[in-house]
């Protein structure tokens, strides 16, 4: 029996010293972990295509603002050019698609990898809480989405701010920045969550990743229906009777809105004071004032919900160990 | 050095000799405790602390020439019970384990996995009290795996890293500075052996890599204690004994002790210096091998050319009773040590009775028998 590899390696000394040096403080370890995710997925082609995917939308974006606003608008007929609130709103609509790839490409492995590889007893084997590693892994998943439509919306930011300064762009906005700020938050907060639970439950990237897309288009389209049959209703409704009651629209415009996409759009639009009439594009000018912005309650009520839940069923699956009850 | 020899680590000295800030903190309690509370890195939570010596449980003994030195015990338990739903897996349990290399042996169920991850802190006592190092289990349980290294069972990593970066990354989450944790990453690996392979993937590695790479990411932080959960798993012979010569060198003389739980007695007999057996939730034996190995009274094994039931009745009439027999050998066990030399009254009783005796020699038990002698009690 002999120590392996002691006459031919480059280290001299090869005898096992023991380690005295200096301990970090336990505040550190959850973002020890998220840091990992994120160099983890900074490799992945992937996320770097969608991310230019998401900046080029956000450069059309810009350019439909900026041939709104100083082409068409000085055009005989063309309609009025579109805020910077709705330009902001449609960069978010417009990339959501976008985001939930990005979901599926860094979060899909964010725990069923670890799960599939039994990497939970080297996390817990290790001074680090559930919670630790689960805030960790939601982190590194968050901070990768969120600089995904943060850094975007901060492009589209300056692009306002150095092109329509002397237009009283501050003056006209002053709020503008921070709002865009919070409601570029929404999605990767709400999809991270999302991704990281249902990653909790399975040990392989792929099912995970197939178990969120199909609750993501599955609940969307189911919604989607309800709400244009809810809507189809209430105009019906509203043409036969003498007084005008607005309430079935609005609570269509929240049935539409109950899924994932649907909760960020609805909860960026009330965080951006944004009317969905302001966002349809062509169309009778009868037909879009009719169309009505979903209540904000229970639209944030489902994203808080969308946040929490995931979060909390992940903690409970989190164990370095099976411990069989009975 | 004896097991009672206080060793680096009981004079408060770390592995270059050196006190350690603890041990001269405890000089003066008062001004320690004033220290920390008014320390601002603490309350800030970005300090770097210096790493604090083990804070075994400590045993004083009286030594013959008037010096009091310790015997500390790196884990022990006083009346553990743990329960799975209306499961009891230990009842009362109570132990004490020595420093140096302790094998764990024990048949399935005998509850060796459910000791360690109660002392881990994964799962919660009904009753009773787990200490690892001095640190509660039931309440400590992340101090405690700051100071302990784990190499389990079954294949474990991280995905999507190669070995450097999961060495390094372990060191990470056990506290160490990124700087630290890399350049004792790449020590460590060349100790256990993938110096050659540290910038491979992880996931490429054989199994025999796999269970070096467990071993090192367990080591990484410097542990004072360290679990391996049967670390011979899946290796060939060559692999196995490079592996068990991995953890005789790093359980002594390095002031870091070893438990290590595996079915595989010779594992145990080759790296160990004490065992402790169990069955069904408690301690059935304990104590050095060497200790353990003993027969009681007066024993002998003797090899016969063929057997001969004469020489067996010749060595009753002499007071030895055969206790144990195998195609040709016997052992013969005697009340007290006989007063002629063995020798001669195995020679003397040979020709008695013609039997041909090929040799002859002091029996000891085999690990083997000590554990099935245990577990059959």
């Amino acid at each position: 029996m002999s120590i392996p590899n002691t006459p031919s390696s480059g280290i001299a000394d090869l005898t096992y010293r023991n380690y005295d040096g200096p301990m970090r403080t336990r505040a550190a370890r959850f973002w020890t972990v998220a840091l990992s995710v994120i160099r983890t997925n900074l490799k992945k082609p992937g996320f770097w295509i969608v991310g230019s995917l998401i900046l080029l939308v956000y450069f059309v974006v810009g350019l439909l603002f900026f041939f709104t606003r100083n082409v068409t608008a000085n055009a005989r007929g063309a309609g009025a050019a579109i805020s910077y609130p709705v330009a902001a709103q449609l960069g978010i609509q417009w990339t959501m698609f976008l985001l939930f790839i990005a979901t599926l490409f860094v979060g899909s492995g964010s725990i069923s990898a670890d799960n599939k590889a039994n990497a939970l007893l080297v996390y817990l084997g290790k001074p680090l809480t559930k919670l630790d590693y689960l805030l960790g892994k939601w982190v590194g998943v968050f901070t990768l989405l969120a600089s995904l439509t943060l850094l975007p919306s901060l492009v589209l930011y300056l692009f306002f701010l150095t092109s329509y300064y002397s237009d009283g762009f501050l003056k006209e906005q002053p709020l503008l920045g921070w709002r865009m700020l919070l409601s570029s938050l929404v999605g990767p907060m709400i999809n991270s969550s999302l991704i990281v639970g249902i990653s909790a439950y399975n040990k392989s990237p792929r099912t995970t990743g197939a178990i969120y897309a199909g609750f993501y288009l599955v609940l969307q389209a189911l919604m989607g229906a309800g709400g244009f049959l809810f809507f189809r209703n209430a105009l019906l409704d509203e043409d036969a009777s003498v007084k005008a009651d607005t309430r079935p629209a609005v609570r269509a415009a929240t049935v539409q809105r109950l899924s994932v996409p649907g909760v960020v759009e609805g909860v960026s639009m009330s965080i951006l004071k944004v009317q969905p009439k302001d966002l349809v594009i062509g169309g009778p000018t009868r037909f879009r004032d009719r169309v009505k912005a979903p209540e904000a309650l229970p639209l944030a009520l489902l994203g808080l919900g969308f946040v929490i839940v995931p979060l909390a069923l992940a903690r409970t699956k989190i164990n370095a160990v099976e411990v069989v009850k009975g | 050095m004896g097991r009672y020899a206080p060793s680096p680590s009981y004079l408060g000295r770390d592995s270059y000799g050196y006190f350690e800030r603890s041990e001269t903190a405890t000089c003066c309690p008062i001004a320690g405790r004033l220290s920390s509370w008014f320390d601002p890195g603490l309350i800030l939570g970005t300090k770097l602390e210096t790493k604090k010596s083990t804070t075994a449980t400590f045993r004083q003994r009286e030594v013959s020439w008037g010096i009091t030195t310790t015997m500390a015990h790196v884990a022990s338990s006083s009346e553990l019970t743990v329960r799975y739903g209306n499961k009891t897996v230990l009842d009362q349990f109570t132990l004490d384990v020595p420093e140096g290399c302790i094998g764990l042996l024990g048949p399935n169920g005998a509850g060796k996995t459910t000791l360690i991850k109660t002392l881990l802190g994964f799962v919660k006592p009904a009753s009773g009290r787990g200490q690892v190092l001095g640190l509660d289990c039931a309440t400590q349980g992340l101090a405690i795996r700051q100071k302990i290294g784990l190499m389990p069972e079954q294949d474990c990593h991280i995905p999507g890293m190669n070995a450097v970066t999961f060495v390094a990354y372990a060191g990470e989450m056990a506290g160490m500075p990124p700087a630290q944790a890399l350049r004792r990453g790449h020590e460590v690996l060349e100790w256990c052996g993938l110096g050659e392979a540290r910038y491979r993937n992880v996931e490429t590695y054989s199994t025999g890599m796999k269970q070096r790479i467990k071993l090192a990411q367990a080591l990484v932080h410097g542990p004072k204690l360290l679990f391996l959960d049967e670390p011979t798993n899946g290796l060939d012979p060559q692999g196995r004994d490079e592996m068990l010569a991995l953890v005789k060198d790093v359980s002594h003389g390095k002031g870091l002790s070893v438990i290590v739980s595996s079915h595989l007695l010779p594992d145990i007999e080759k790296t160990c210096d004490e065992v402790i057996v169990m069955r069904r939730g408690e301690v059935v034996a304990q104590g050095p091998i060497s200790q353990l190995k003993q027969t009681g009274g007066f024993q002998v094994e003797v090899d016969f050319r063929t057997w001969s039931e004469k020489f067996v009745a010749a060595l009753r009439a002499r007071g030895g009773q055969e206790v144990w027999r195998q195609g040709t050998t016997a052992r013969f066990a005697f009340d007290t040590e006989p007063t002629e030399p063995v020798g001669g009254l195995i020679f003397a009783v040979a020709r008695e009775s013609g039997a041909q005796v090929r040799g002859f020699r002091p029996a000891v038990r085999s690990l083997e028998d000590i554990f099935l002698e245990a577990v059959a009690q």
